[in-house]
């Protein structure tokens, strides 16, 4: 009984050193935002100065490499699903956030957010959009 | 319950086989990182990505792609497919390779100076192309693992050698268990390739593995290195050279493996020693050795070698044979070796003949075991020879040499079989086709040793020779054992037949103190048992068991008394009157040599010699001969079926009579 416990506790160990395969990649420009997309299956290229990454649906991530600043695998996409960008949210009324979820308001765009808010880094929401900004 | 455990298990090993890794496809080369150590991966400018060190152009990425693949650290593979190739680079090395991919010729820069996490970098190669090559520059160690690769460089890009390994250091090449790998060069390299051989390493490369590696060198050597070779367990086919089958420096060692030659134009295995550092003697674990020498601890070395005056295996130094199996044919004849000029290229002005010999050592050669079979057909050719001394302490040793006598004469090479035509000739002049000839001393303590020489001396030393122990046999149309200094022999059972001259002769003096001897010389004056008497020197016999066909030379000193077959009365070989009016021996027959009363030699007299049958023991000596109807029986052989120390019964009693000496020159 020892033995085959031994056994399973070994085999347990192994499936547990899988566990250690990361579930996102992250990409962070040089503002500070961060966008995770889905590892698994994921295919970069580039072209044009743009970095595309194209995930296991088809669905692409665009970003300008002069934007980039590095990529690194992660485990958590920090609880935001990295929807939009902040180009995309530039003319939008949004809504800002802590990271700890609490609201600190409605902001015309993201460019007056930006201007009102203190260092630090936020949770922005446009209609069906999140992003994380950094603010400097 | 075993059942559902393994089941179990293989199902977690299937889940847990993948790992995530990121794959940055440049060309035909794949850099694969672990997600685990990618960390984070730099963007600089919109031109350059980093990632662990290695730095990439964005424009050159083909493409990134994440899957499962598993990356085996420190391993950089190649996959050769035809018209081209694929490397696939671990990451954590990735900042030390470059490779440089043109169709399937693959060059690498290797800029590691030190272990990468604890370990060196593994080159391993697959697959196969008629047009490929793979060439290596680097400054630290490396493995090159051979998994099944089959490579011919027919248009070179980098090196015209199929395996170019252009690094200084410790290259190990593992022939993978279960693989063959073929390696082929370029036939016409250009002339700024240097082309050195198919399997070129720079630094010293050690062979092993259980696989098999066949390498054909159309253009020059087929494996060459420029500093130590090393061979364990694996099996390498030279199936071609144009210059020699392995040529190394410093030293040339075989734990175990086998070496198959074949197609070989000059040597087949020659260590020199490298002249861009000092020589050495042998050191301890060969630490900086450059000794040129050859050690043979085990494994099989065989083969035919057929260019002329070429060596089956040569050495600049030493030859240490520990164990092992040699089976070497020499084939070739004899060459002309042309004086040097200020720049090391050959006049025109004749120097010296050279000929083949299956074993060759510049230094002294040791052997202590192993089973070697060395042949040597061509004129002038010889089974062992060396240009310092030989110690024989075991092993089985089988020499045959059949060609004749190669000389210079009227400005060309000639041929004869006739030891008279080129007696006085200087050395330089000729190259004699003996067993075994050495310019240092003889010494043999151990080992069964057969040597036949159809047109010269079985065992010659321009030194000393010394016989203590083994069991030899030497058989020659000349004399079968000479020495151009002193003769002795305290021991071993030794035959020395020749058909034409002595059985036994020395230029100074020959000791006859032990052991078992029988030495069968031709008619007058030739002798069984010769010394130089015409130069004041002598024969001394003080002990030993002993059959001397053809007598003892006279003027002997006889401390042990010997005996002649037959009466004094019978007319024959007395002093003053040589080569008596009758044999006193039959031929082909059997005698029993007793000591004591008890047989210690049963004998086979040859179909002819000299006439007189001289014995001696150290004991009372009496004789007895085989007759119908009282055969002599022996129960096992030595000396090619001539004798046996064994169980020896029967024979009548055989006259013997007193002997002084005689049937030689007086």
């Amino acid at each position: 009984m020892k033995k085959v416990f031994l056994f399973v506790l070994g085999l347990a160990g192994t499936l547990m050193a899988h566990a250690d395969d990361y579930p996102y990649l992250t990409f962070l420009d040089t503002n500070g935002t961060e966008q995770s997309v889905v590892a698994t299956g994921l295919v970069i290229t580039f072209s044009d100065g743009q970095m595309n990454a194209t995930d296991n649906n088809g669905k692409v991530t665009t970003i300008s490499l002069s934007d980039l600043k590095k990529m690194y695998f992660s485990s958590a996409t920090s609880a935001i699903d990295s929807t939009g960008t902040e180009e995309e949210a530039k003319d939008s009324e949004v809504e800002v956030f802590t990271l700890a979820g609490n609201s600190l308001g409605k902001y015309e765009d993201i460019r007056q957010a930006k201007t009102a808010l203190q260092k630090g880094v936020y949770v922005v929401k446009r209609s069906h959009q999140t992003l994380k900004i950094a603010v400097q | 319950m075993k059942k559902y455990l393994f089941m179990i298990s293989i199902l977690v090993l299937t889940l847990t086989a993948s790992a995530q890794t990121l794959n940055v496809v440049v060309g035909n080369v794949t850099y694969q990182f672990p997600a685990t150590q990618a960390g984070d991966m730099t963007y600089t400018g919109s031109t350059q990505l980093t990632i662990c060190g290695k730095k990439f152009n964005i424009a050159d990425i083909n493409k990134i792609y994440i899957d499962n693949t598993t990356v085996t650290n420190n391993e950089v593979a190649v996959a050769y497919d035809g018209t081209s190739a694929k490397v696939t680079v671990a990451g954590n090395v990735a900042q030390y390779v470059s490779p440089i991919v043109t169709g399937a010729h693959v060059g690498i820069i290797q800029s590691n100076t030190e272990d990468v996490d604890g370990n060196e970098i593994t080159y391993s190669l697959s697959g196969t192309s008629s047009d490929g090559e793979f060439y290596l520059k680097g400054s630290y160690k490396c493995s090159i693992d051979l998994c099944g690769v089959s490579l011919t460089n027919l248009t070179p890009v980098h090196s015209g050698a199929a395996l170019h390994i252009q690094n200084g250091k410790r290259i190990n090449i593992s022939v993978k268990k279960d693989t063959e790998n073929s390696l082929t060069d370029c036939t016409s390299p250009s002339d700024d390739m240097a082309q050195k051989a198919a399997l070129y390493v720079k630094g010293h490369a050690e062979f092993k593995g259980k696989g098999t590696l066949n390498v054909y060198g159309r253009y020059k050597h087929a494996i060459k290195t420029g500093e130590y070779l090393t061979i364990k367990n694996c099996t390498v086919n030279v199936k071609q050279s144009a210059g020699d089958g392995i040529n190394c420096n410093e030293y040339f060692l075989m734990e175990s493996g086998a070496i198959a030659l074949s197609n070989i134009g000059d040597d087949g295995i020659q260590a020199s020693i490298d002249e861009d550092i000092d020589a050495t003697a042998e050191t301890t674990d060969h630490e900086e050795e450059n000794s040129g020498n050859v050690y043979l601890l085990d494994g099989t070395i065989s083969g035919t070698i057929s260019a002329a005056a070429a060596k089956g295996v040569k050495s600049d130094g030493a030859m240490n044979i520990s164990s092992g199996t040699i089976n070497l044919t020499v084939s070739g004849g004899g060459a002309i070796d042309y004086t040097l000029d200020s720049s090391g290229n050959p006049t025109t002005t004749f120097s010296s003949t050279s000929a083949c010999s299956a074993l060759k050592s510049d230094g002294d050669m040791t052997i202590l075991g192993g089973t070697l079979k060395l042949t040597a057909t061509g004129a002038g050719g010889k089974g062992l020879s060396g240009d310092a001394n030989l110690y024989i302490k075991g092993g089985t040793i089988t020499v045959k040499t059949t060609g004749g006598i190669v000389y210079y004469s009227n400005s060309r090479l000639n041929t004869t079989t006739s030891s008279k035509t080129t007696e006085r000739l200087a050395s330089n002049y000729k190259s004699s086709p003996k067993g075994i000839k050495f310019d240092g001393n003889i010494a043999i303590s151990g080992g069964t040793i057969s040597v036949t020489a159809s047109y010269h001396e079985a065992i010659e030393s321009k030194g000393t020779i010394d016989i203590t122990g083994g069991t030899i046999y030497a058989q020659s149309s000349d004399d079968a054992i000479n020495a151009a200094s002193h003769l002795t022999i305290n021991g071993g059972t030794t035959c020395a037949y020749s058909t034409g001259n002595d059985g036994i002769d020395s230029n100074g003096n020959t000791y006859i103190k032990g052991g078992i001897i029988y030495a069968i010389g031709s008619s007058s004056p030739e002798v069984g048992v010769d010394a130089n008497t015409e130069g004041n020197y002598k024969l001394y016999v003080t002990g030993g068991t002993i059959v001397a066909i053809g007598g003892l030379e006279s003027g002997a000193q006889l401390t042990q008394t010997c005996y002649q077959l037959g009466s004094s009365s019978s007319g024959g070989n007395r002093p003053g009157n040589p080569g008596g009016s009758s044999s006193s021996w039959s031929k082909n027959t059997w005698y029993a040599l007793c000591s004591n009363g008890t047989p210690v030699l049963a004998f086979k007299t040859p179909a002819s010699g000299g006439s007189a049958l001289v014995v001696s023991t150290s004991g009372t000596t009496t004789m007895k001969v085989s007759s119908s109807s009282n055969a002599i029986t022996v129960d096992e052989t030595i000396w090619n079926g001539m004798g046996s120390i064994g169980t020896i019964s029967g024979g009548a009693t055989a006259t013997l009579s007193t002997y002084s000496g005689g049937q030689g020159r007086f």
